[in-house]
């Protein structure tokens, strides 16, 4: 991606040469670079200066980078000077997900930790997922390790999901990618679909999911099976999922895992564009070593 | 398969999807343009943005912390063992509490302000699962108190006042045991002012969050139903309700006025304060009087048995009948399936929640039953969670098989191998479609003389099931046209225009307390309505809902219908709400209007009783010729209980009536799948047939094997015919006297008068 970007910096510097503007934005952050001070961020349209795009930003306050992590939604205040431009103020977005019911998500996670007496905490961005084992919706087993040295994208759904907010949303999302990165699909980049509904759920059942989003089926897996090792998979990226009167109360989340398998992004919620969650793919598929800098 | 209906149609909803920044309403547009197909995802795309309704009462709570507590080892031994299972039941909220509370302890002074605001929500929550309020309160207000003073917290600060204004509007109106229903107006909707029994700090305490919410958000319907209702529990709906929010008393208004029905449980000695569960009325020891079984699901709450005295009185005869040991049971429904005369229990086990066992409990004709779960063969494959079952003979051999709807794993199908036991034949018989099915009802929809069977499923589109004569079933809901609503939940066949064809009538159970709002205020909604679809005679149905004024929003759960007016035709009676406090519905009455229209009568009626309506029967308690509405009422847990009603029906219609026992002879005894058909001269110049197939009704509540059958005005019966499934033999009567109850046996050349006698309940003498 990266549209033309030295020109566009070249443009925006000479429109804004005379004085300094300040611009507030949002956006979502694609990596971030310490060393140096940088950050790209996939934003959206700032009135009066620029068109969504995907652009590296410095910011004026190294500081300002602590703790901030790809697939974070952030706000930001843009300074635009004849000579610079900087990120002088930078907030991550705490944005609810719109779950079936957003606080019972939150009691359940808290009444789970409370009954039990460990629990496994979700994996943090730059730690290497543990491999797993599931059956895609043609009856064949998928391990996670042998998309070693792919980018893979991880959705987690349920077929019966009864409003398009929400997993017909992260589904959906998953068809632009395969869109986008068609000649890529199952070649560099591979996408799953975890469903935690697997009673349901079964191959056949995908399968038939899976045609109504005309998925490619070679970089475009959707998985089942026993609920423990789904459960299992789902515990590993914090995705949380209960049985609620024939529906299902859960969390959403879309996570990135690094050509060595490493994770670069879990994105929670669905506050964020297709085009988004596409920047931070092609992010990743351009690192050629490892999910994070 | 009907999923491959429009794939095709979907891709390119889909691919038309293109669009980056708003994904949903995309969908809408180009969904409608593209002619979406597949009917799932066409009405999923119509629900985008509805509030459902969320879940305060902690129900979600406690039920995960039950599903914590479920063995890991010998699970399938706990599944067959109630006291087990009770057990399992009574300690995991203690346990979830007790771990809540060292959590606090231990690390609340180091928890972020919001994590503790939600540690202290969700012990409320449990607490109010478990009707300890005083404890729920004091958390939640806690909790709120830490949010006002947290930052970033606004969503969560107006998510706890709208917290708080249900739970003391639970709290006050409808939690307190020694608040007497009966007398206690502020529980039938709508209520007005005067004999009101309301902790009315609580309800004032509620007016004022709510006010805080509709302040905010005045578009939140939801909030504004429950404004009315704390109102109306304060008397003071509807002068002190602030303009802007008044849902007005017309709303509510019956155009039809069939005489006040009474509640006459508390005096008869069935009112029975507890949870959602099932019932039967029938006459367990053939003594004429119609007795009365109720169950609940609470795991550890036995089986009532209430014998009829016939003087206005029961007598709870639970122990004496060996029914004390038999806990738990969403749902209930009988038949006599070894032929004896006597009539037999099911009890299903398991809805909403996770499997355990069903019971099949045999009547030893002598005033006691007697578990054969296990030796019948009923118990023999896996177990699963089921509320839903019917008996029907599907291969007229004369002996009741039984079709298991379960919400995992498939349904089942049990053959009667007519000696007490029976062999699962679901894989050959082409039913055990996996879905969440709530409801099955048989019914001989092309009168073909051999049952069919409709399953309706909760979050998916649903069968029917049409025999083909040889113990297997072609699914066809489709080429029927019935595979709507989405959310369905009960369900039954009644043929509501008499005109010999069996109609369909399958509720929705899409949880939004804002949709029903909406749809009582006339305001455009999202939800689904009722669907009640119309034989063609042709193997095909038509959705008439609108047509009949049923295209109306509810939350119905147990329901039924019957003939409260006599006038010949089946009105419904729905048992609304949902497990959370927020889903204070009324139960409803809609009266059928000469099979034209159905006319909502619940105001008129008195019988919108205020809490969650379950299993639903219609019958005539006190043998004086028109049908008495026995309701089950109350939530899923102890912090939800509500008395049992019994709605006396008022007879003000002048209507005529006889009521039919059949007695099978090749055909099962009990008679279920037999047809009446009464040719009626009413006033001397109105012919008409009334078709009745005798069952016990809907799929949530049992109403009489016998039939009850409304005759209208001045009737005269030219002409009673009986057709007998199994020996294929129609039997004809005429000139057969109105206003008596009768009992006719296959194959006989007369039928038998029985002689009840007529008595009063006393709360009859309140008004």
């Amino acid at each position: 991606m990266n549209r033309a970007l030295p020109a566009l910096l070249l443009f925006a510097a000479a429109i804004h040469a005379q004085s300094a503007h300040r611009y507030e934005a949002s956006g979502m952050v694609l990596s971030v670079d310490a060393a140096h001070g940088t950050l790209l961020i996939s934003h959206d349209a700032i009135p009066g200066y620029m068109d969504a795009m995907t652009m590296p930003y410095r910011v004026a306050d190294p500081s300002l980078l602590q703790g901030l992590k790809p697939g974070d939604k952030i706000d930001f205040t843009l300074v635009v000077s004849s000579t610079s431009s900087y990120i002088s103020r930078l907030k991550v977005h705490k944005f609810d997900s719109l779950e079936r019911d957003p606080e019972q998500v939150r009691r359940l996670e808290l009444l789970d930790q409370a009954m039990r007496s460990q629990s496994v905490p979700p994996l943090t961005a730059g730690q290497t997922a543990p491999d797993f084992s599931l059956t895609d919706q043609s009856g064949h087993h998928i391990t996670l390790s042998e998309f070693r040295g792919k980018v893979v994208a991880i959705t987690f759904i349920y077929t019966r999901c009864p409003l398009p907010d929400y997993c017909i949303r992260l589904s959906n999302n998953f068809a632009r990618l395969q869109q986008r990165f068609d000649a890529r699909l199952g070649r560099d980049l591979v996408l799953l679909s975890i469903s935690f509904d697997p009673e349901h759920d079964q191959p056949d059942v995908l399968a038939r999911y899976a045609a109504t989003f005309k998925a490619n089926l070679a970089g475009w897996h959707f998985l089942t099976g026993e609920l423990a090792s789904v459960k299992h998979v789902c515990a590993m990226f914090g995705v949380n999922f209960w049985p609620d009167e024939g529906l299902m109360t859960h969390s959403l989340h879309t996570v990135i895992v690094g050509r060595e398998g490493k994770l670069v992004a879990n994105l929670e919620g669905n506050q964020y564009t297709a085009v988004q969650l596409g920047d931070l793919v092609e992010t990743a598929l351009k690192n050629r070593h490892t999910g994070m800098r | 398969m009907r999923s491959k209906i429009g794939i095709a149609g979907v891709a390119i909803a889909f691919a038309a999807l293109s669009v980056p920044s708003r994904p949903l309403r995309s969908f809408e547009r180009h969904g409608a343009a593209a002619g979406i197909e597949d009917e799932e995802l066409a009405i999923r795309s119509r629900l985008a943005g509805v509030r459902l309704t969320p879940d305060e009462s902690g129900y979600g709570e406690f039920l995960q912390a039950f599903r914590n507590k479920l063995p890991v080892e010998d699970y399938f031994a706990w599944q067959k063992d109630l006291k087990s299972v009770c057990a399992t039941r009574q300690e995991a909220p203690r346990e979830a509490i007790r771990a809540l509370q060292t959590a606090i302890a231990k690390e609340g002074a180091h928890m972020q302000p919001l994590r503790l605001a939600y540690a202290r929500y969700t012990l409320g929550q449990l607490w109010s699962s478990q009707a300890n309020f005083e404890q729920s309160i004091r958390e939640m207000e806690a909790a709120y108190r830490i949010a006002l003073k947290a930052p970033a917290s606004e969503s969560f600060t107006s998510h706890m006042e709208e917290v708080l204004g249900i739970n003391y509007l639970h709290r006050g109106a409808f939690a307190d045991p020694a608040i007497d229903p009966a007398i206690n107006s502020a529980q039938l909707f709508p209520s007005h002012p005067g004999a009101l029994h309301t902790r009315r700090a609580d309800a004032e305490k509620a007016v004022e969050y709510l006010k805080k919410c509709l302040q905010r958000d005045p578009s939140n319907t939801e909030m504004q139903w429950l404004l009315n209702v704390a109102y109306m529990t304060l008397g003071q709906y509807p002068s002190e309700v602030p303009q802007d929010f008044l849902i007005p008393p017309s709303v509510f208004a019956s155009n039809e006025d069939l005489g006040r029905f009474l509640d006459v449980a508390p005096a008869a000695g069935v009112a029975t304060y507890g949870n959602a569960g099932g019932v039967i009325v029938d006459d367990f020891d053939n003594d004429g009087l119609l007795d009365i079984v109720t169950s609940q699901l609470d795991d550890c709450a036995p089986l009532r048995f209430f014998h009829n005295n016939g003087d206005g009185t029961f007598t709870d005869r639970s122990r004496e009948a060996g029914l004390a040991g038999q806990t738990g049971g969403l749902n209930l429904i009988q038949a006599d399936y070894n032929n004896d005369g006597c009539v037999d229990i099911l009890v299903l086990r398991g809805g909403w929640e996770f499997a355990r066992r069903h019971s099949l409990l045999r009547n030893n004709c002598d005033g006691t039953f007697t578990d054969v779960t296990g030796q019948s063969g009923l118990l023999s494959g896996p177990v699963r969670a089921s509320q839903s079952a019917v008996w029907a003979d599907i291969d007229n051999d004369g002996y009741l098989d039984l079709f298991l709807a379960n919400e995992h794993g498939g349904s089942q199908l049990f053959l009667n191998k007519g000696n007490g036991t029976f062999v699962d034949i679901s894989h050959q018989a082409g039913i055990d479609q996996s879905a969440v099915s709530k409801a099955v009802v048989a019914g001989d929809y092309d009168n073909d003389g051999y049952p069919d069977f409709y399953v309706s499923n909760y979050n998916g589109l649903n069968y029917l099931y049409h025999n083909n004569r040889d113990r297997t079933f072609t699914e066809v809901a489709h080429q029927a046209g019935v595979t709507e609503p989405l959310f369905s939940f009960a369900a039954w066949f009644f043929d509501y225009d008499n005109d010999g064809w069996p109609d369909l009538f399958v509720t929705d159970y899409f949880l939004s307390v804002e949709q029903v709002a909406r749809s009582y205020m006339g305001l455009p909604s999202k939800g689904e309505t009722l669907k009640l679809y119309r034989n063609l005679g042709n193997g095909k149905f038509r959705d008439v809902t609108a047509d009949v004024n049923l295209d109306r929003i509810f939350m119905p759960m147990g329901s039924n219908f019957g003939d409260i007016d006599n006038d010949g035709f089946l009105d419904i009676y729905l048992g609304n709400g949902n497990p959370s406090y927020a889903s204070l519905l009324p139960n409803v009455l809609l009266h059928n209007q000469g099979g034209k229209r159905f006319t909502d009568i619940t105001a008129s009626s008195g019988t919108g009783a205020l809490a969650k309506g379950h299993g639903v029967a219609f019958a005539d308690l006190n043998n004086d010729g028109d049908q008495d509405l026995f309701v089950v009422m109350g939530g899923p847990q102890p912090g939800d209980r509500s008395p049992s009603r019994l709605f006396l029906n008022p007879g003000h219609h002048g209507n005529d009536w006889i009521s039919v026992r059949l007695t099978g002879v090749k055909s099962n005894r009990g008679a279920i799948g037999a047809r009446i058909t009464a040719t009626v001269m009413n006033q001397g110049r109105e012919r008409r047939t009334i078709v009745r197939t005798v069952g016990s009704g809907g799929s949530f509540g049992a109403s009489p094997l016998e039939q009850h059958i409304g005759l209208g005005k001045s009737a005269k019966i030219e002409k009673l015919e009986i057709w007998w499934p199994a020996s294929r033999t129609r039997q004809s009567f005429d000139n057969v006297g109105v206003n008596q109850f009768l009992e006719i046996r296959e194959f006989d050349n007369n039928y038998t008068q029985r002689k009840k006698r007529t008595f009063q309940f006393a709360g009859a003498r309140r008004i």
